[in-house]
């Protein structure tokens, strides 16, 4: 049987989410680090630029921060829970002939997948979902045992 | 790039909200850092009928040399919020206010106005003050009856609305030293310069 998923994804997709928290945390804090300092030269004369400057600064720091937050670090969470939900969830096998596979539909937040129709034994259609981050095999009319997590498709082996 | 742009309109209102977090943060710690002290600065009051004061760079220029600026508030008396102003500007916190004789009153002249030192007052001869139980409070700056004004660039209203106007200094005024100690040489005396100022304008 060849698994899509591991403990080995999960963790590193923890640590990937990890780093780009540290990264940024780390530059939202150098701009307000920079932006304190700066605080510290302030005269009559350069109140309005250090100020000006102060905000630019920290809106960018805080700016790039959320970019990565919405874009990197809440999608990598997303996947982290959803192989977590995939890897710890009851599997159940399912045996059948692949007769289509379709177009990606919308499974979790931020994952998609592709949708398989398998064709078994007793003639009934079952709709299985492959994740878009796996690369799917060339099983079309195929005899595939497939072990599913709530019709997710966790692992396959192509029957000779 | 055009994905970057994507990206960034779906939580546009986020960037937004962290921006404008940033500029009212930062305005509030540089207006802190960047504050006049009461010590160093005189204020002036003006309730009339002239919503600016034309000569207030005249002012800023003859300030005496330890303050940093002299800030004058001029709000005019029929206006909706005159009252919130005068408490906040005016009586709680001004050097010097300029009022009409109807708040002239002896409540608001023992609770707000320093008294005027017979010493200091011995250099206006012919000028009317504002007194009660023979304290003097208040210098006459406009006579409605015979249409003369110390100060000609206020506006003192017309007809009905013309009052008598005087010059008060605030009681808890940093920089009246000159005025209750007249004979007394004192540094603290920047209000005194700036009213005197005033009534040669």
């Amino acid at each position: 049987m060849n698994d899509l998923y591991s403990y080995h994804e999960s963790e590193h997709l923890r640590l990937k989410k990890k780093k780009y928290v540290a990264t940024s945390v780390g530059i939202f804090i150098a701009a307000l680090a920079v932006s304190i300092v700066l605080c510290f030269f302030v005269t009559a004369g350069n109140a309005t630029l250090l100020q000006v400057i102060n905000i630019i600064l920290c809106s960018l720091g805080g700016c790039t921060s959320l970019f990565l937050l919405f874009n990197t670090i809440l999608p990598l969470q997303n996947r982290q829970r959803y192989v977590s939900q995939v890897i710890g969830g009851k599997k159940k096998s399912i045996c059948g002939v692949v007769t289509k596979i379709g177009g990606l539909i919308t499974v979790s937040k931020n994952i998609s997948a592709y949708e398989i129709t398998v064709k078994t034994d007793d003639e009934t259609e079952i709709l299985l979902y492959w994740d878009k981050e796996k690369e799917i095999p060339d099983i079309v009319g195929k005899n595939v045992s497939f072990e599913t997590v709530q019709n997710t498709v966790f692992g396959y082996e192509v029957e000779k | 790039m055009k994905t970057f742009f994507i990206k960034i309109r779906k939580n546009i209102w986020a960037y937004l909200i962290c921006i404008f977090a940033f500029i009212i943060i930062w305005s509030s710690v540089f207006g802190f850092l960047t504050r006049i002290s009461p010590q160093e600065k005189v204020s002036v009051f003006i309730g009339s009928y002239s919503q600016s004061f034309e000569k207030a760079q005249e002012l800023q220029k003859s300030r005496p040399e330890y303050l940093k600026t002299v800030e004058i508030n001029a709000r005019v008396l029929n206006s909706m919020y005159f009252d919130v102003y005068l408490s906040m500007f005016g009586y709680s916190r001004a050097d010097i206010m300029i009022l009409p004789e109807s708040l002239a009153t002896r409540e608001n002249c023992e609770l707000y106005f320093a008294e005027i030192s017979d010493a200091y007052l011995g250099q206006f001869e012919n000028l009317g003050l504002c007194e009660y139980d023979g304290k003097a409070y208040g210098l006459k700056i406009h006579d409605k009856e015979t249409q003369s004004s110390l100060i000609s660039c206020i506006n003192y209203g017309e007809g009905d609305k013309e009052e008598n106007y005087y010059l008060f200094f605030g009681k808890n005024s940093l920089h009246i030293s000159g005025l209750t100690e007249a004979d007394k040489k004192n540094e603290w005396d920047g209000a005194i310069k700036i009213a005197q100022k005033l009534l040669e304008l």
